[in-house]
């Protein structure tokens, strides 16, 4: 794990504390780096079903 | 990530295909990669072959205008025939080579009258590359290749590993802010959290439009139900009333009609119709007779001289037909032969007559003319009219007699009547009309009652058909306004779910960067003084809130625009290297002319501590001969792994590799 991503787990963990929202940030933070830049892929969506997996 | 191979095939100077630079990538403690050239052979263009290779355009030649293609290449091919400029990278990881990257652009040769070595490019570029697969039993492409390398060395921070030493301290010429709070948000992985916040932006504006609107009567949709319900209610009690009152008539009718069966109404009325009819007639008989009275009076008054003067006339009728054929009726002779005949004594038949007798006394009177011819007269006129007067007087008499026989008639049948009315009012002797008649009149109120509260029930049942239909209907829209209220209240939860993660990003943003930003601020001064042979006169290096770097000295002046250019290149070369150590990117960096513009002095310093600064990772140098002097040689020897030397060669115009 390089610097930068365990300083962003640490500053994460201590401001989000619920532990489904911060799989949350995780992920979604893992979605931008990987698809971030493509206009082809629309994350929108992808976001849309993790936040309708949060809503019970 | 290591670079372990490059090759490269008619790019540039790079003439014919092959051309490989393989890097000693297996000794773990020696993580320097030299490549060594004069001045215009070739680095450069190395560097720029690295870079087109990732991104599809140069980034650090001042050729970038003319073809990527070599010339030699051009001149050597036919008018338009086709040549290809292919660059492939391989990276290595632990275990071998993981990743190849390729990218190949056709030209095609033209006929250019000047230089002779024109080409352009025709289509776009193949861009391909493999991956090792899990189980490192071959290659597999990689999908979205540009998506990849975007996540591998994002084209924004390439600065920070593949660079160019002599360009390191523009990043102090202007726009400074600026420039320090991009990098340290690219090297802080702000892109994605900017990307994040952004895409959630998105997502909470299509809850916004997804969200129904509530019709604004909604809270009102209750009461009014309950409305419909308490008229139904009482539209119910009143119907229930309704038809208990009319049950109530039914048998108050059936009560009356059953007595006026059994009093035998049908005949009585039939009777007292009867009745009523014969008094209307006897009434109208009577009428008639009295008409025949007057009548009567009248004819009486208007022939009653006639009909007095009738036993007259039929006596005179009767004298003057006897006389008419009595032998007495005198001949038809003139009075004047008549008297001649009483001189002589004689009658008109020849007789003799004597004095004073009957015949002489008529002879006498027929003598005298005048008397003659009225009686003569008087006789025929009786003989003639008497019977037409005794006609007409008959006819009067007959039309008398008529009319009394009519006045005869009416009062025959006005007696007739009576009797009638006698024996009707016989046969109703003994049953109450009264008390009949006032119960056909009450049996008719009932009728009528029970028709009234018919209307009324039926009246009540569509009301109450109607109330229940429009609370039916408030139903369906309450319903629906429930579903889509509990939508709304399902989005309306994701949308503050959204927000909040908007929330956490921002937060989440401003503290990596405050973060990054302080330790890239106490690194970036570490690294300088490592770097700088004199850093220690520099006091302290600081970048503010507002992302201005700050070099002060030790009387407490900013002096980061006095910086000497050995001086700014080492501080470029400590804020990189502090950018780059907290960047999460896994990739070798690239630098050429890392120390052109320093000292000997410094650099030995950089030399032994621009490799620890960078923590490690494969780093690759491009200097000239010049730069590689024997002081940076010995320091640098031990940690260099592998060693390239770029030669021109004049005679065949190209660069070979050695």
């Amino acid at each position: 794990m390089t610097k930068l991503s365990t300083l962003i787990k640490e500053i994460v963990e201590g401001i989000v504390l619920d532990e489904e929202d911060r799989e949350f940030i995780f992920e979604a933070l893992k979605l931008e780096d990987k698809f971030g830049s493509s206009n082809s892929i629309d994350l929108v969506d992808k976001y849309e079903i993790m936040i309708e997996g949060l809503i019970k | 990530m290591k670079l372990s191979k490059i090759t490269i095939d008619n790019y540039r100077g790079f003439y014919g295909e092959g051309n490989t630079i393989e890097f000693n990538v297996d000794d773990s403690k020696k993580k320097i990669n030299l490549i060594i050239a004069r001045n215009d052979t070739g680095k450069t263009t190395l560097l720029n072959s690295i870079y087109w290779c990732l991104y599809g355009e140069e980034q650090f030649s001042d050729k970038r205008s003319k073809s990527i293609a070599s010339n030699k290449k051009i001149s050597k091919t036919q008018i338009n025939a086709r040549l290809r400029v292919k660059v492939t990278i391989v990276l290595n990881d632990e275990k071998g080579p993981k990743y190849t990257i390729t990218r190949e652009r056709t030209f095609t040769r033209h006929d250019d009258a000047e230089s002779g070595t024109s080409a352009s490019q025709c289509g776009p570029d193949n861009f391909y590359g493999l991956e090792r697969n899990e189980n490192s039993t071959g290659f597999d492409p990689i999908e979205h290749l540009d998506v990849f390398i975007e996540s591998m060395i994002p084209k924004g921070i390439s600065s920070f590993f593949i660079l160019d030493g002599e360009q390191l301290k523009a990043i102090f010429s202007s726009d400074i802010n600026y420039k320090i709070k991009d990098s340290i948000e690219k090297v802080a992985n702000i892109t994605s959290l900017n990307n994040m916040i952004a895409n959630l932006k998105l997502l909470d504006r299509k809850y916004s439009q997804e969200t129904k609107k509530i019709d604004p009567e909604y809270s009102k949709i209750q009461s009014r139900i309950d409305e419909c319900d308490e008229r139904i209610d009482e539209k119910q009690n009143k119907l229930k009333e309704a038809i208990a009152k009319t049950e109530d008539l039914r048998k108050q009718l059936n009560e009356l009609s059953e007595f006026l069966i059994d009093h035998s109404e049908a005949t009585i009325r039939r009777l007292s119709l009867e009745e009523e009819r014969i008094k209307k007639e006897s009434e109208r008989v009577n009428q008639e007779r009295k008409d025949n009275e007057t009548e009567l009076s009248n004819m009486t008054i208007s022939s009653y001289v006639i009909h007095n003067s009738k036993d007259a006339l039929g006596e005179t009728l009767k004298k003057f037909d006897e006389l008419s054929k009595s032998p007495d009726f005198p001949p038809a002779v003139e009075p004047s032969e008549v008297k001649q005949l009483l001189k002589k004594g004689e009658c008109i038949c020849g007789t003799k007559i004597k004095n004073g007798s009957d015949e002489e006394k008529r002879l006498l009177r027929l003598s005298d003319a005048r008397s003659y011819k009225t009686y003569l007269k008087v006789v025929s006129l009786g003989v003639a009219v008497l019977p037409e007067m005794i006609d007409c007087l008959e006819s009067k008499i007959k039309d008398i007699k008529n009319v009394k026989r009519k006045i005869n008639d009416c009062e025959k049948t006005l007696q007739e009547n009576e009797k009638v009315i006698e024996g009707i009012a016989q046969e109703l002797k003994g049953s109450d009309k009264e008390e009949v008649r006032k119960k056909r009149e009450e049996k008719e109120t009932t009728d009528r009652d029970i028709l009234r509260s018919g209307s009324l029930i039926v009246e009540l049942k569509r009301d109450i058909s109607d109330l229940e239909e429009a609370k039916k209907e408030c139903e369906a829209k309450q319903t629906t306004e429930k579903i889509k209220a509990m939508k709304n209240q399902i989005i309306i939860q994701k949308s503050e779910k959204c927000k909040q993660f908007i929330e956490y990003a921002k937060e989440i943003k401003e503290t990596i960067l405050k973060t990054i930003k302080d330790k890239i601020e106490d690194t970036t001064a570490q690294n300088f003084i490592e770097l700088h042979w004199k850093a220690e006169d520099y006091e302290r290096v600081s970048i503010s809130d507002d992302f201005s770097l700050s070099v002060k000295d030790r009387y407490e002046g900013e002096i980061i625009n006095e910086l000497s250019q050995g001086a700014a290149l080492c501080f470029g070369l400590a804020f990189m290297s502090a950018l780059r150590n907290y960047s999460g990117y896994d990739v070798p960096i690239i630098i050429d002319s890392p120390v052109g513009k320093i000292d000997e002095g410094n650099r030995e310093k950089i030399a032994n501590n621009l490799p620890n600064q960078l923590e490690g990772k494969q780093v690759i140098l491009f200097v000239t001969n010049a730069e590689y002097t024997s002081v940076f040689k010995e320091v640098l020897e031990k940690k260099i792994a592998s060693i390239v030397n770029l030669i021109y060669d004049k005679e065949k115009g190209e660069v070979v590799i050695e």
